[in-house]
């Protein structure tokens, strides 16, 4: 089974594409990172694979589940870090977690505690999310797609508002969490990030997934993943063809 | 700021469904006039009733200081670009959200002020009464307005600064106009307000009528203090407790609706305000007003209606405090979240309104109330499940849009519209009436879980699109 499969995936605005035919597989405890520019696409995707919103055409599949049929199931086998979302204001983290963990109708088992301690913010349990810095509330949400420990997680840009010690930590507890076999897809625009953290990359621009690399790969053949991505944008840019025409790259997924 | 309200306004209900908001408000009120003047009020009576009434909305709008430092960010905030957006130029924010109180006056001016004015004009030329002349009724009514928002607005800050200042004002407040009514002195607190300008213009009461409304603006803009909450303080695990109240959800959405309210400044306190202050006004006119008092024959069926039409507020305050943006990474649909806001204002509505009639039994008698105790249950679903299926999640916003309030208006008016007429009937018809009111508080109990039950499916597939 593929944690995530999409086919033809399209989504569009009234006269904006924001998925252009989008067709990409991830196989189960791979770390995949979407990575492309400001406005790729990136969010519309996990928007899409998460339920949140309903694709124009095409197909896609999570954990083997339907997220345009059953959105509910898809959010209740998965986490979910969305990139502008705060927790609720009124709660404290400690009740949030509690929160979450009723809705999802499973027991913590001290779970929030430890991503609280790991994470940084244990003493901020009890303090209202309303009254957390940016950077804060950004560490619950992280924490709140993972104290589940479903087998997917979705991460939209994980690393926004952390200062570099927090970066490198969620770095760190990302490809951690992955080593017992979880899948992670995230969508970022660090270059630096996809190459650290990702074992595979997928390069989105206006909405079409123009080349995929195995990161590895990419390492044992002495490229590097900015030259990739910049080969890419530059088409974007300057309408010129990707340099990259020579190698071998492969088009889309699957 | 006006620029950009108008745009944000006109983009979401494109231009004429904003712009025709007062069109609307107009027809509606001159029909509701002229329902009163066939009953018998005189245009000058509609005159005087029109600044409690516009007063009691100012109280209500201006409710939203019990807010206090959560307006900061979810009305003055982030979320409110009009504000925020300019917070990086050298505009000091005490200007900014003065700035913002203007705009939001000059809206209301032409939103309401204007149309529920200029509406006692065709009821004046109909039934060929006089009328007040037109700028002075504007002017005393606006500073009615504005002096309902001031002194609300000043209580609820003071009520947020200090719980025992605010009992100490609101029972001095309430202890002088009841002292001032019983002593046959209520002429002399009258002149304090713009209707003693409008009752006998003249500089001297002028001064006098317009002198409390400026010192109610002034204290209440020197004691607001935004972000006086306490940052950063630590607050017990109230989430677990909630999960006692008898919600009837095992989804935990509505522990966290009712901790959401609770927690939020003013509380629940916010809740009974809005929910009794409709309340108190049609308590004052049964109670005082000859004319209201003798056709009012059921006043249990009447104040039953009001409560349950007041619903409508609480439903307003249960979104204000979360986002549908909340739950989109949980395994919940927006249907889960109706569900979830229709058992906390069951449970919130209902409480505040049992305790306003209960009220009501100590003026009136317990037998008056029964019947409209039986009702309110069964109004209150109709109200809320044709709010919640023509608003969905956002009822502060869609409500400004004209169509969408002419069509409100409507469902409202075709249940509200016949409990009133059978609570003047009632005197006549005791039998009868009660069984019609029976009859069509179960209709529209089976409209309102049917409109609501559907609102689940029509929100499920906005919020998918």
């Amino acid at each position: 089974m593929k944690a995530v499969e999409t086919e033809d995936l399209t989504k569009k605005y009234d006269s904006l594409i924001a998925l252009d035919h989008l067709s990409l597989e991830v196989e189960e405890g791979e770390i995949y990172g979407l990575l492309g520019p400001n406005g790729a696409g990136k969010s519309t995707c996990i928007e899409i694979l998460t339920g949140q919103t309903k694709p124009t055409s095409g197909s896609a599949k999570v954990l083997d589940v339907d997220p345009v049929a059953d959105p509910v199931e898809v959010r209740r086998r998965i986490g979910v870090l969305p990139e502008r979302e705060d927790p609720p204001s009124f709660m404290t983290p400690r009740e949030y977690f509690d929160f979450v963990a009723e809705v999802r109708d499973v027991d913590l088992d001290g779970e929030a505690q430890r991503w609280a301690e790991r994470l940084g913010f244990a003493e901020k349990l009890d303090t209202l999310n309303i009254d957390l810095s940016r950077g804060q509330k950004q560490k619950v949400m992280l924490a709140q797609a993972f104290v589940h420990r479903p087998d997917l997680v979705f991460i939209d840009e994980p690393l926004t508002n952390l200062d570099p010690v927090v970066q490198e930590r969620v770095k760190r507890m990302i490809t951690e969490y992955n080593d017992d076999g979880k899948t992670i897809f995230l969508s970022t625009h660090d270059i630096n990030v996809a190459e650290e953290v990702c074992t595979r990359v997928g390069i989105i621009q206006s909405g079409e997934l123009t080349a995929t690399r195995d990161v590895e790969e990419l390492r044992s053949e002495g490229g590097r993943l900015i030259d990739e991505f910049l080969d890419e944008v530059e088409v974007e840019l300057t309408g010129q063809q990707p340099r990259q025409t020579e190698k071998k790259i492969e088009g889309g997924d699957g | 700021m006006l620029k950009e309200e108008w745009r944000l306004h006109s983009r979401l209900f494109g231009r004429w469904g904003f712009a025709g908001f007062p069109v609307v408000v107009f027809t509606v009120t001159a029909l509701a006039y002229g329902l009163l003047a066939y009953s018998g009020f005189t245009v000058q009576e509609l005159e005087v009733g029109l600044h409690y009434v516009v007063a009691f909305l100012g109280l209500s709008v201006g409710s939203i200081g019990f807010v206090s430092s959560d307006a900061v960010e979810n009305l003055l905030g982030e979320s409110n670009l009009l504000v925020y957006s300019s917070r990086t130029l050298p505009v000091s924010s005490r200007r900014l959200v003065s700035a913002f109180v203007v705009k939001d006056l000059i809206y209301y001016f032409f939103m309401y002020m204007l149309p529920l004015t200029l509406a006692l004009i065709p009821v004046s030329l109909y039934f060929t009464s006089p009328f007040t002349n037109l700028p002075l009724l504007l002017f005393t009514v606006t500073g009615a307005f504005m002096l309902g928002v001031s002194v609300s607005f000043f209580g609820a800050v003071v009520y947020l600064r200090s719980r025992a200042a605010s009992t100490v004002v609101g029972v001095a407040a309430v202890a002088t106009v009841a002292a001032a009514y019983f002593t046959g002195y209520y002429d002399v607190v009258v002149t304090l307000t713009p209707l003693g300008f409008y009752s006998q213009p003249s500089l001297e009461s002028l001064l006098l009528g317009y002198t409390p409304l400026a010192a109610a603006v002034a204290l209440g803009v020197i004691a607001f203090s935004p972000g006086s909450s306490g940052r950063d303080t630590e607050h017990s695990a109230r989430y677990g407790v909630m999960g006692l109240l008898p919600t009837f959800d095992d989804t935990g959405l509505t522990a966290k609706i009712l901790l959401d309210m609770t927690r939020s400044s003013g509380g629940v306190l916010k809740i009974f305000f809005s929910v009794g202050m409709l309340f108190l006004v049609f308590v004052f006119l049964v109670l005082y007003i000859d004319i209201v008092r003798d056709i009012i024959s059921s006043p249990g069926l009447a104040f039953a209606t009001l409560l349950a039409i007041s619903s409508i507020s609480v439903y307003h305050w249960l979104n204000r405090f979360d986002r549908p943006e909340d739950y989109l990474m949980l395994p919940v649909d927006a249907g889960d979240v109706i569900a979830a806001k229709f058992r906390a204002l069951l449970l919130l509505s209902l409480s505040a309104s049992y305790v306003y009639l209960l009220i009501a039994a100590a003026l009136f008698g317990f037998g008056e109330m029964l019947l409209g105790a039986a009702l309110l249950p069964l109004l209150t679903v109709y109200f809320f499940g044709a709010t919640v299926y023509m608003t969905g999640l956002d009822p502060n916003e869609l409500l400004l849009n004209s169509k969408l309030f002419a069509a409100f208006g409507v469902v409202v008016a075709a249940v509200a519209l016949p409990m009133f007429v059978a609570a003047i009937a009632y005197v006549e018809f005791p039998r009868e009436t009660a069984t019609f009111t029976i009859a069509l508080s179960l209709a529209a109990f089976a409209v309102g879980i049917l409109l609501y039950r559907r609102s689940k499916v029509k929100w499920l597939d906005k919020e998918a699109s």
